[in-house]
């Protein structure tokens, strides 16, 4: 009977082998061995082991008060994870638990990139943040704060349209110039119009309602050259969530945007001119295509003052971005400090200048 | 260092002046009038000699009337020189004020000359005043212009320093300087901006996160296609306005020469 799992096994040890975002394949944590896709595809087809969509590494025993209760697969400890979450760690092994049954159907990906950062790398870069930031709370710079950095699977939409667009705007030519003593100002009004077509390709939006959309969209651009088919594979080592919102809400918020950008197209074709400005504008999209994917990013969340500040880092470019609260503390005593010091150096200035 | 200049001036000032005091008589520095034209009685020197007296007495500042006739020379260098060698003024800095008039085929030339204390009461819109008034009564004899010169001078004295010389003082040296007054509002302007500029720079650090409102990084290149330019004139105006040239503005404060001696002096004339 063939054997249907989530996690890989080393061939060398029987460990869980975890995706290497370093090396772009799968390395076993305790013989160091590692292995690309193609190379475990061919090991577990030769001991006759079957990757299987329908099953998990945790299998869902309980849900109460819509938290879900699994149990992990490889140690039989019992997992807590919300209707959301699709790869978790069990908190007993630290094993990946990919709870497989929320990435079937319409939840499952078409394409991922995979992460190209490690946590090392988001850890780095995330103690990076402290470089030019004097008013950084130190709680932002404490280790046992910053280990909590995850890398997990956002899902998004990405969007393809091909939009026509008609701009009308009103622009001005100035022109000055004196004769005398008077100064002589020549104002010609323009109406401009402007229509064209243009395609914009996988327009990301966040499918998730748990991730701040504005923080989502910061860590923007990911190379989509690296899209990949999906596959299980990838989340190992990694959380994962599914979407919450479905295309057609995640679609008003990539339509705007690409309409926003055709307009901005078309009035930077508006040359020659003092001033544009905008009167109107319409806009036709002709096709719309969408596609669900998984995209890799850090996330840190730490509270601080009672509020929880999140930080993003793309797992693919490194980009890291999140609203850093400032130490009222520390900028005032900064504020005062140069104001002060700047009254006391110009003055003794003034003063040794008097005497001199 | 500004008493080591002020020294070396003064030192300088009396070798070039060698030459330039001896066209100034050595005279009685009590006497206060001095007629070389003959154009007062001895009794219209009295008198004048008591209302110096009295203004002395009053304003802590000399007086000296001088008449010359047919005098070819600088009348301001001769009431400078005139005042400093026969060391005139009160107190150390050399207070008081001379006029001096010279009669010649064209008619009056005048010359008045401040010297400490009266560089300040005296500035030049006051001098201007002084000698306006000479000029109204010049018909009148010489006693009146000097009298009528030393009551409107009274008055103005009554009146206090002018505001245009508010910012200034006479130093130990009899010099005219600018008073320094604390900039306080300019070092408050610049140590708010020195810390607020770099503290509002590093709060804005903090802000990373940035709300997407384009896609033009999702464009496909290549694939824009404008099939539709239009561009209609509607309408145009001229506006105008004329450039107000700047008016340099009233120059305050009293007008300072140097003379023979090293002293500062103020002062003005010309004919009346």
């Amino acid at each position: 009977m063939s054997k249907a799992v989530m996690d890989h096994k080393c061939k060398s040890c029987g460990a869980e082998l975890k995706f290497n975002p370093h090396g772009q394949n799968w390395k076993c944590d305790y013989c160091k061995s590692e292995f690309t896709k193609q190379e475990i595809d061919e090991y577990e087809a030769s001991r006759g082991v079957e990757q299987l969509d329908s099953d998990a590494s945790a299998v869902k025993v309980e849900k109460v008060d819509g938290i879900d209760e699994y149990v992990c697969n490889n140690c039989g400890a019992r997992i807590v994870a919300d209707e959301h979450t699709s790869a978790t760690f069990c908190v007993y092994c630290k094993n990946t638990a990919i709870i497989k049954n929320k990435l079937v159907g319409e939840f499952n990906p078409t394409k991922v990139i995979p992460f190209y950062k490690t946590k090392d790398d988001a850890v780095a870069a995330f103690k990076g943040l402290k470089k030019g930031r004097p008013f950084m709370p130190k709680e932002f710079s404490d280790k046992k704060n910053i280990d909590e950095i995850r890398g997990i699977y956002i899902p998004f939409w990405l969007y393809d349209y091909q939009i026509g667009g008609t701009l009308e705007a009103r622009a001005t030519r100035v022109k000055s110039w004196t004769s005398g003593n008077t100064r002589y100002t020549k104002t010609d009004v323009y109406r401009c119009v402007r229509g064209g077509t243009m395609r914009f390709n996988k327009i990301p939006v966040d499918g998730s309602t748990r991730f701040n959309n504005d923080i989502m969209n910061s860590i923007e651009p990911f190379d989509y050259s690296k899209l990949v088919d999906f596959s299980h594979s990838y989340l190992s080592g990694f959380l994962a969530e599914k979407y919450d919102v479905d295309a057609t809400q995640a679609n008003n918020e990539a339509m705007m945007r690409a309409k926003n950008s055709t307009d901005d197209v078309l009035k930077k074709d508006i040359k020659g001119y003092s001033t544009v400005v905008r009167t109107s504008s319409s806009h036709n999209i002709a096709q719309a295509m969408n596609e669900y994917v998984l995209l890799p990013v850090y996330m840190l969340n730490i509270k601080y003052n009672n509020k929880m500040y999140t930080f993003a880092m793309n797992g693919q470019s490194g980009e890291i971005v999140g609203d850093i609260p400032i130490d009222k503390k520390k900028a005032l005593m900064f504020f005062f400090g140069i104001f002060i010091g700047t009254i006391v150096i110009l003055s003794l200035i003034w003063f040794i200048g008097g005497k001199m | 260092m500004k008493k080591i200049l002020s020294i070396l001036t003064i030192f300088i000032a009396l070798f070039i002046g060698i030459n330039t005091v001896n066209a100034v008589p050595k005279v009685d520095s009590t006497k206060k009038v001095y007629d070389y034209a003959e154009r007062l009685t001895d009794d219209e020197e009295q008198k004048l000699k008591q209302q110096i007296s009295e203004y002395t007495e009053e304003y802590d500042m000399d007086f000296v009337f001088v008449v010359l006739n047919n005098y070819t020379g600088s009348l301001q260098s001769y009431a400078q020189d005139f005042y400093d060698y026969n060391d005139f003024g009160v107190g150390k800095t050399h207070d008081g004020v001379i006029i001096v008039l010279n009669y010649d085929a064209l008619g009056i030339d005048c010359w008045i000359t401040t010297t400490g204390n009266a560089i300040l009461m005296y500035d030049d819109a006051r001098i201007n005043s002084l000698k306006q008034r000479m000029s109204s009564v010049k018909n009148q004899g010489t006693y009146t212009i000097f009298s009528s010169a030393l009551n409107l001078a009274s008055s103005q004295a009554d009146s206090g320093i002018p505001s245009s010389n508010k910012d200034y003082y006479i130093d130990e040296n009899g010099d005219y300087v600018r008073k320094r007054t604390y900039p306080f509002m300019g070092i408050l302007v610049i140590a708010l901006l020195a810390a607020g500029i770099p503290t509002i720079v590093f709060v804005c650090k903090n802000k990373m996160v940035k709300k997407a409102t384009m896609a033009n990084e999702y464009l496909e290149g290549g694939s824009v296609s404008i099939y539709n330019r239009q561009d209609q004139f509607v309408s145009t105006h001229t506006s105008s306005h004329t450039i107000s040239s700047s008016s340099g503005g009233g120059r305050g404060g009293s007008s300072i020469s140097r003379g023979s001696s090293g002293r500062s002096h103020g002062g003005g004339g010309g004919r009346l």
